[in-house]
């Protein structure tokens, strides 16, 4: 179970996850949670990539992207979005044709092990693209309008926030730079890392961007030198805004008594 | 004059209490924007995410956590690293600082305490507006 944010922003891309790996019998009960360094994968040092689902299909299909990566680099948006396809595909589909069989012995729990989406962020000629793989392998690329997703267990409760943070905190706009991406995906991890009831995220947040240095596109998972300062910010923000509520909480009409405390 | 007993004087200037990253950061960069011309090998700040930020202020304090004079911890909510002095820390003597400095430091640290996060970095803006290129800050 996991969590994995992806943001277009004008300048590069931001991908953010937690750090939680969940442990599980074949019959579907989840057992022990465990930390892992990172979540996230960077490749030929400007492709960034991270998954969620199964790890045994994932590791299966990271380790395909990496033998194919210099055959995949370089094509055309549309090209490369093909021969991703085919790469994951080709691990996908047997694990799909092995759960089929397995469904029939042990239900549905077997479908687990078949199912993992992808987030790749990679550099294209001189511009910059997130594709989000599903658990077919069909890619989606992040636009401007719809600059970012996430995948994993956590999804149903970092979506509500991400549009938050679209709206308010980018201007329900790509963000224009990585720095303001940064935010808001940390901001969002941290939101479900802390509320997060039984979805399997949390450990802490993690975050690597793609961006560009003296004309080459570079990747790089960010330390705490850097994270540091939007921690703070987050805290900050939230700050300002719990400053913003204290002054709703003076009632206009102090004569009127708290019928809840009756 | 070290840089480095520099950086110790601002982290030992808020008396054992943590300095965030930010905090320290921008008070290293007020030192050298004030004080440049008397300092050699002085931290040279790049625009950056929130304004102003050498990473070597950072591996310096990590050396200074090593020699005993700096506490690095974890802020309990909010995640980032914070820097405090220890009692070695508060106590060194740092002759080779010139007054004006000392008490420059001083000053500005307690200044930046009193600030919160987006107050510190939008003052940062207003003063040095070229090292708001980069910034999360636009407004």
């Amino acid at each position: 179970m996991t969590l994995i944010i992806g943001a277009w922003c004008r300048d590069g891309i931001v991908i953010g996850a937690d750090t939680i790996a969940t442990y599980g019998t074949p019959f579907g009960m989840d057992t022990i949670e465990q930390e892992v360094k990172s979540k996230i994968t960077i490749e030929s040092e400007n492709v960034i990539l991270a998954t969620s689902g199964s790890v045994g299909l994932s590791q299966l299909m990271m380790d395909g992207l990496t033998m194919h990566w210099d055959q995949i680099k370089g094509l055309p948006l549309s090209q490369a979005r093909i021969a991703i396809t085919q790469v994951l595909w080709s691990h996908i589909n047997p694990a799909i044709q092995r759960a089929r069989v397995a469904q029939q012995l042990i239900g549905d729990n077997a479908l687990s092990s078949a199912i993992c989406t992808c987030i790749v962020a990679l550099p294209v000629g001189n511009s910059h693209v997130l594709l989000h793989f599903d658990a077919q392998a069909a890619s989606e690329a992040c636009t401007p309008d719809l600059p970012m997703v996430a995948i994993g267990s956590g999804q149903q409760q970092a979506d509500p926030f991400l549009a938050f943070v679209k709206r308010v905190i980018w201007k329900n706009e790509a963000p224009a730079t990585t720095a303001a991406g940064i935010l808001g995906v940390l901001w969002t991890l941290k939101h479900v890392i802390k509320v997060n009831a039984g979805f399997g995220v949390g450990g802490r947040p993690t975050i690597a961007v793609l961006e560009k240095h003296n004309g080459n596109w570079i990747g790089e998972e960010l330390d705490a030198d850097r994270l540091g300062a939007h921690e703070e910010a987050v805290e900050d923000a939230e700050t300002i805004l719990q400053g913003f509520a204290e002054g709703l909480t003076v009632s206009r009409f102090p004569e009127y008594p708290n019928q809840l405390d009756k | 004059m070290k840089r480095a007993d520099l950086l110790l004087k601002i982290i030992a200037a808020a008396n054992g209490e943590a300095l965030t990253p930010t905090q320290l950061q921008k008070v290293a960069f007020y030192v050298g924007m004030k004080f440049g011309s008397q300092l050699s090998d002085y931290y040279r700040f790049k625009k950056y995410d929130y304004g102003p930020f050498c990473v070597d202020v950072y591996r310096d304090a990590e050396k200074l956590e090593r020699k005993g004079t700096v506490m690095i911890s974890i802020h309990p909510r909010g995640g980032w690293r914070q820097y405090s002095a220890t009692l070695a820390g508060v106590r060194a003597e740092l002759n080779d600082i010139p007054d004006e400095i000392s008490t420059y430091i001083v000053e500005k640290v307690q200044w930046a305490r009193g600030l919160s996060f987006q107050e510190l970095v939008r003052q940062v803006y207003r003063e040095f507006p070229e090292y708001r290129e980069n910034s999360v800050f636009q407004g």
